[in-house]
Parts: structure tokens; C-alpha cells; sequence
């Protein structure tokens, strides 16, 4: 499997991420977001967390409009996997590639710790090694992780199973207590908590690990 | 571990400086553009400078929404329907914001 992890001036969780794809065994690329082209033959592109372009004007809006990220959409419009992580998930909500929006958070204080999670579908390549219910530790470290959607976006993603993980005990305010979801074709997965940042021993937690080598053996089978 | 290839290198890269002049043209019209978030999408700052005035004594301040207002010095002749786009592209998240134009 190989995967593309995109930086963007301001990330700062880009080789984090890369590393934590690189130890489930996949072949990562770090691309530029000024560059036109993903490189040939990549199943997954990352979109790390950080401050891309200082989180000037909304959280994410630069970044979804640089040039690379014409390329993740048609990327992902091909059929292709993208995973977006904190700043990366704000990023693919301003796209479009996932609905809603991140607002700031309800109690207005950047929040950096670990959340207990609660895996709420194993259906998608991204949370296979996980059981339904299952409680996970995974830091969070964000200032504008506040999901929010329409009624009718809220319902349609509850009801399609299109919620990854949700928060145990919501600490941000978040529509439904969602951490993270999924498009429709089930491919892009956009969280605000950061799996590479428990994928390994020495982060004090590997819960987050599963993340990657779900993904990892979803494309091994394949 | 070994990360992969391009790490740091072009991502320091200098800008080179002196291509384009900070003000291209001077231009005689603006726009104005309002961006709030839309009624309904909860804004938590907004609440927050609700209280604050509430803790100044100011009795009977009920609401407060919080915005932004990004004024642009535009090309003669740029239309409405481009500013239009410019909001919809990038100025505002239409999932959560709204936004209204004032030309001068």
C-alpha cells in the first residue's frame, strides 16, 4: 500500500502521521501543497493536523483551496482513500469531501488531551480492527473541534453509519458527540483526535494504531 | 527510522522576494464583505462576549453574534457576481456562515 501525506505551511503532525503509516508498513510520500500532481499509484493520501496557513481565515479554508487539493479531490472522486486528521479533517470538510463543518469549541479553550472515544462502526477500512463500542484513548488538540451540521446531515449520517468514532464524554460541544465520519462511499475518514499520536509505545497509548494497521491489512488482503 | 525523501527540503525553500509590488494598482472600488454565521449555528465566542458585557453591568443584552468583515480593493469593473464567488469559493463557509456584499 502507498500513501501520500500532504504538507501544508503551519502542519506540524505531517511526519508523525507518516511515521505512524510508515510502522503498519506502508510506503508513504510527503507532498507539498503546491505541487499539481499526487504521485502515480497512491491508494491513501493523509491530510495531518497543524495550523495549515496559520488558520487564517476559518480553520482548513486556505489549504482546501491550494493547488494539491484539486488532486486529493479528484483523488478521492476516483474512488481513492483520504484520511484527515485534526487541521485535515477541518481541511476535507472545506472541500466538501465530508459534511459539516468544525466550529470553535463550546467552552472556547484550545483543549490538548487524551478523550476516551467510543468506536461507533467497524464498517470501513480505517476502523476494522476495532469492535462496535469499544473505548479508546486518543489525544486531542484542537481550539475549533466543535462539530456541527444540519438536522438532516446529522440524521443521514446516523443513519447511513457514517459516524467513526464519537467522544465518551464530549468535550467540545460536537453535534451528536461526533469525533469523526465518514463519506459516503465510506473511503474518507476525517477525525479531529490524533491516532498517530497513540501508535506507539512510547506516546503512552497505542490505541490509536488499529487506525493504520486496519488499513494496512485492508490492503494486503486486497 | 528512516522518513521518507523529501522531508525539509523544499519546504524551507525561500521565497524569492521583490516579484510582485505589495499594492498592484490603486483601485478605486471596494467591497465589503459581512460574513456571520448563519442564525441557528450556535456561536460560542459570541456568547461569551454576552456575558463578559453582562459582567460589565450592561443589563438587557440578550444576543450577541460574532463576525468578521473583510474589505477588498477591487479592479474597476469587477462585478458583484464575482465577489459572489469569491464568498462562496473561499470568504465563507456556507455550511455554517452567511455573508452579504456591499459595494462602493
Amino acid at each position: 500500500m502507498r500513501a501520500a501525506v500532504i504538507v501544508f505551511p503551519g502542519s506540524n503532525c505531517d511526519r508523525d502521521l507518516a511515521v505512524a503509516l510508515q510502522n503498519a508498513g506502508i510506503q508513504v510520500e510527503m507532498v507539498w501543497h503546491k505541487d499539481t500532481a499526487l504521485p502515480k499509484g497512491i491508494d491513501l493520501v493523509g491530510i495531518p493536523g497543524g495550523f495549515s496557513f496559520g488558520d487564517y481565515l476559518r480553520c482548513g479554508a486556505i489549504a482546501a483551496n491550494s493547488p494539491i487539493c484539486t488532486e486529493v479531490t479528484a483523488h478521492a472522486d476516483r474512488g481513492g482513500y483520504v484520511l484527515g486528521v485534526c487541521n485535515g479533517f477541518q481541511v476535507l470538510t472545506e472541500t466538501g469531501l465530508l459534511p459539516g463543518a468544525l466550529l470553535r469549541n463550546a467552552g472556547l479553550k484550545y483543549i490538548c488531551r487524551t478523550v476516551p472515544l467510543i468506536v461507533a462502526t467497524t464498517d470501513s477500512v480505517y476502523t476494522r480492527g476495532y469492535t462496535v463500542g469499544q473505548q479508546i484513548g486518543i489525544p486531542i488538540a484542537h481550539h475549533d473541534g466543535n462539530y456541527t451540521a444540519s438536522d438532516e446531515v446529522l440524521a443521514q449520517l446516523a443513519s447511513e453509519d457514517r459516524i467513526a468514532f464519537r467522544y465518551a464524554e464530549n468535550p467540545n460541544g460536537s453535534a451528536a458527540d461526533i469525533a469523526g465520519v465518514l463519506s459516503a462511499n465510506r473511503r474518507v475518514l476525517g477525525m479531529m483526535p490524533h491516532p498517530e499520536r497513540a501508535a506507539d509505545e512510547g506516546h503512552g497509548g497505542t490505541d490509536g494504531k488499529a487506525v493504520f494497521t486496519s488499513l494496512a491489512n485492508a490492503f494486503a488482503a486486497a | 527510522m528512516r522518513l521518507p525523501e523529501p522531508f525539509g527540503r523544499h519546504i524551507w525553500k525561500k521565497k524569492k522576494r521583490g516579484s510582485a509590488p505589495l499594492i498592484a494598482t490603486e483601485s478605486t472600488m471596494k467591497a465589503r464583505v459581512h460574513v456571520m454565521l448563519k442564525d441557528g449555528v450556535l456561536d460560542p465566542q459570541g456568547e461569551a462576549v454576552r456575558h463578559a458585557l453582562g459582567g460589565l453591568g450592561f443589563d438587557g443584552v440578550e444576543k450577541v453574534r460574532q463576525g468578521k468583515v473583510i474589505e477588498l480593493d477591487l479592479a474597476d469593473g469587477t462585478s458583484e457576481d464575482t465577489v459572489r464567488e469569491m464568498c462562496e469559493k473561499l470568504l465563507a463557509n456556507t455550511v455554517i456562515e452567511s455573508y452579504q456584499i456591499e459595494l462602493s
